[in-house]
């Protein structure tokens, strides 16, 4: 009998999740404007909502939680309490609270918890007690008699029970002299079902396949043209065999006969390839239909990681003391799963730049007369048969003033080039490895990982391109164009050395034929001047180091490829054709051949290699490194700093072998004394130290005159955010915790910030 | 038990919930058929009114809350079994529906797993005895 109730925990799971979302989004949306009853009633229902389920599904800690919220949510609507920032706190802790054991549940585990303090805290939030001027992210709720009772407010009646659930809303009959839709039998029961859920496994199955066939349908046409040499060579023999019969009819008079077949061969095979050439056709269309809709199924809408970035700005916008809405438009725009899966971080990492430092403090709007409240805007929408994401903030846009100097702290450019650069040269930079214009680099922005990895991601990884526009005092925009799926690309497929390889086209911005005469040489490199632009120009078969066929030609085709702002000419042999083909990625042991991304099958099954045109674009700018020596500064000079020898020397082998100049010191104070000695480009350093500790270490050196601005890397086994916090505090511009400390961890900070 | 266990009716605009209780109840050997509002539990009990035998329903929905569908199903003249369902415990609410005409008052809690199990087989023996009183 009894029943087994595992088969709805998914679905649980699934619109817990829904409405937790909703719950956040609402709470968002409350925290801007606090008497919006709708969104009140709204929120108020998914937290009834998740109570009744969770119950249903004997989960008492996620009922109880619920049932707190939607009595704190009630109080809220009947106005016997007012809305506050703190209460906006503790109603975002109750979600967070729920969304954990959601999470618990989904993992399959006992989503049990310490929910006691948080439910009494929620109880007293109803009764109209908040923690008095508590922060923000308050411990747990002081011990204290709790309410004698769940004020009235809490069992509100709830009657604005009014929304239906969204999906799954049965198809009811009008009156009652319906056709009798209800009946017992199941398959009656199936047709009320609006959607399946099917394994995204099963579905990227079923895409490969298309994949396949398309690839397949290219093949097809390949045969055809194979009917029509055939076709060619018969009508060669039907008049060969009529010269024949001409000249005298053969031995025997058999000229005639053999005429008579070769011409009836040469007919069929006419007729079959015109019958062939319609099929294909037919079947081209198909499909493409077919590829179209296959994709479709896969596609799922950016709301999908849209919905939880209110709720992340509010928090990185009240942690900074900033006011910021964001506000979201285009979630219903649909992209490949695979690719939604990829966009969410590089969002995120910019979203928060945007509010960390796209954003002015309060007052500083205010003295600009701007509203004191940033707003961000999240925008997508469909453009040109790509997905277009805007992202913009109405801050302070990026000075570019600050980017020069920092251009020249880092040592990547001297003052001559940067006086040269046009000002999208100049916003480039900051895509640059190593430059990033944060002042701190802490594990929230994502391990100091910078804008060169957001646009690597969106270039690299989803094949898309990112631009930016800024203007001072108004804001800063970032576009970012992806196509909507990565099944299938259109590639070009070229020959150079005599081999076939593919270009994907989204990389290709024109392929134009020159005569040699206009590859002109500039400081040894070729280049050719293109609409008042100098690009430079590269041998695809050198880079490839392929045999070159060159010769002297008198024209030349040229590929120009872009990659972000920079853009590379490549003299290829041919240009054979443009189709869209299946992108199969390289197998593991050949992942390391890094100018070859990718390989796809041609029609005639041979296996092309996909070129990784960023690659290309790095070995010929290698090329151009050979050249005098354009003065990359000396080594940096690093002070490693740990009382564990090990460890130390540990890091400084490490560094040595990147090229650092690396000195030691056993604690804070040797450090100190070092420091007086010498002069060091960086600092790393233990946190827990004799005599002195790194936090010490690094509020005296920022008391000191040279070591202001110097790079100071506190590397500890302390996790805490207070430590964290207290790091960024005295001046430390990251902070790495060492169980997550590997060696490109440390590497990369230090090469972020000394280049 | 021989007999044929009845036709249960779940109405609550929670497809989630609709679904469990659904399921528990045919788990129990129950027939179930569902419906999302108290609107669409009228058409289909109208549609077969001698085939339900039982009635489960929240109380809060939109289109026709549940005490709107027991005045509806008393006022036709059905004795049918009606048990309301709640997430909140007023006891007002209570004595409301069973003044409306509903046999049996369940809280969502929990614990409705067991007592919506007790409450349909308390509640058809009881109206089976009273149907066999009054024949």
């Amino acid at each position: 009998m009894a029943l087994d109730l595992a088969k709805f925990l998914a679905r649980f799971v699934e619109e817990a999740r829904d409405h937790v979302n909703r719950l956040n989004e609402g709470l968002v949306r409350l925290d801007q404007q606090p008497d919006d009853a709708e969104t009140i009633n709204a929120i108020f229902r998914s937290a009834h909502t998740i109570k009744g389920s969770a119950r249903m599904m004997k989960l008492t800690p996620i009922a109880e939680v619920a049932h707190k919220l939607e009595d704190a949510l009630g109080a809220l609507r009947e106005q016997k309490i007012g809305f506050s920032k703190e209460l906006a706190d503790l109603l975002f802790k109750g979600v967070d609270c729920i969304a954990a054991m959601v999470e618990k549940v989904a993992a399959g585990a006992d989503p049990a918890g310490e929910t006691g303090p948080l439910c009494e805290e929620l109880a007293r939030a109803a009764a109209g007690v908040l923690p008095a001027g508590a922060p923000a992210p308050s411990q747990e709720a002081p011990p204290g008699p709790a309410p004698a009772a769940v004020p009235e407010a809490a069992s509100a009646p709830a009657g604005s029970q009014t929304a239906p659930p969204p999906k799954a809303a049965p198809s009811a009959p009008a009156g009652p002299a319906a056709p009798p839709p209800l009946k017992t039998e199941r398959p009656e029961k199936k047709a009320r079902v609006e959607s399946i859920r099917v394994s995204a496994d099963r579905l990227d199955e079923l895409i490969r396949l298309m994949g396949e066939i398309v690839s397949h349908q290219n093949r097809l046409k390949r045969r055809l043209a194979d009917i029509r040499e055939v076709e060619r060579t018969a009508r060669k023999g039907r008049d060969l065999a009529a010269g024949l019969q001409a000249g005298g009819g053969g031995p025997e008079g058999r000229g005639a006969e053999l005429a008579s077949a070769a011409g009836e061969l040469q007919a069929g095979l006419k007729q079959l390839a015109a019958s062939m050439r319609d099929d294909a056709n037919l079947q081209e269309l198909l499909t493409a239909e077919l590829q179209e809709k296959a994709l479709m199924l896969r596609m799922v809408p950016l709301a999908t990681v849209f919905d939880t970035f209110p709720r992340m700005v509010r928090d990185e916008a009240r942690a900074l003391g900033k006011e910021v809405a964001l506000a979201v438009e285009g979630g219903e725009i649909g992209l490949d799963k695979k690719m939604i899966e990829k966009i969410g971080d590089p969002l995120v990492h910019m979203l928060r730049n945007a509010v960390d430092h796209g954003m002015e403090a309060p007052a500083v709007r205010r003295e600009a007369g701007k509203p004191e409240r940033g707003t961000i805007r999240l925008a997508a929408c469909y453009d040109a048969g790509s997905v277009l994401i805007e992202l913009s903030d109405d801050g302070g846009g990026i000075r570019l003033d600050k980017l020069k100097e920092k251009a020249l702290q880092k040592k990547m450019h001297t003052e001559g080039e940067l006086a040269a650069m046009t000002e999208p040269e100049l916003l480039d930079l900051i895509f640059q490895p190593g430059f990033s214009t944060s002042p701190i680099i802490t594990d929230l922005s994502g391990r100091g990982v910078g804008m060169d990895v957001v646009r690597r991601n969106i270039v690299e990884e989803l094949k898309g391109s990112i631009k930016i526009e800024t203007r001072p005092g108004k804001g800063t925009s970032f576009f970012i164009r992806l196509p909507m799926t990565l099944a299938v690309m259109r590639v070009l497929l070229i020959q150079t050395g005599g081999t076939t390889f593919a270009v994907t086209t989204h990389y290709v911005t024109e392929v134009l034929r020159v005569r040699t005469k206009e590859i002109i040489d500039v400081l040894a490199k070729k280049a050719i001047r293109l609409r008042e632009e100098l690009i430079p120009v590269a041998d695809l078969d050198t880079l490839l180091g392929l045999p070159s066929r060159g010769g002297r030609r008198q024209d030349l085709l040229l590929l120009i490829v872009r990659v972000g702002g920079e853009k590379l000419g490549l003299i290829v042999e041919a240009l054979l054709d443009e189709e869209d083909m299946v992108i199969k990625s390289l197998p593991a042991h050949m992942k390391n051949v890094s100018l070859v991304s990718g390989v796809t099958i041609s029609g005639r099954n041979e296996v092309i290699n996909i070129l990784h045109v960023p690659e290309l674009m790095r070995v010929a700018g290698d090329m151009k490194e050979t050249m005098p020596e354009r003065g990359r500064a000396a080594a940096a000079r690093i002070l490693v700093v740990d009382d564990s020898v090990n460890t130390r020397e540990i890091e400084k082998s490490i560094l040595e072998a990147y090229g650092y100049v690396v000195e030691l010191a056993g604690d804070g104070q040797e450090a100190l004394e070092r420091t007086r000695e010498a002069r060091y480009d960086l600092v790393v350093t233990d946190v827990e130290m004799p005599r002195l500790d790194g936090f010490s270490l690094t509020e005296r050196l920022r008391r000191e005159e040279g070591y202001r601005e110097t790079p100071i890397i506190i590397v500890t086994s302390r996790e805490k955010e207070e430590d964290k916090r207290r790091g960024i505090q005295v001046g430390a511009n990251a902070y790495i915790v060492k169980g997550s400390f590997d060696q490109t961890n440390l590497l990369e900070t230090v090469q972020n910030l000394v280049g | 038990m021989a007999e044929r266990k009845a036709k249960v009716l779940v109405v609550d605009d929670d497809s989630f919930i609709r679904e469990v209780l659904a399921s528990i109840l045919e788990g129990e050997g129950y027939d179930s058929l569902t419906a999302g509002d108290g609107k669409e539990a009228l058409a289909a009990f109208g549609a077969d009114p001698g085939g339900i035998g039982l009635i489960v329903s929240d109380l809060n929905m939109p289109e026709m809350s549940g005490m709107e569908l027991i005045g509806k199903v008393r006022e036709a003249g059905s004795e049918v079994p009606i048990i309301i369902l709640t997430g909140n415990s007023e006891i007002s609410d209570a004595i409301a529906a069973v003044r409306s005409g509903a046999n049996d008052y369940l809280e969502k809690d929990e614990n409705i797993q067991d007592t919506i199990v007790l409450s349909v087989e308390k509640v058809l023996e009881k109206h089976a005895l009273k149907q066999r009183n009054t024949r």
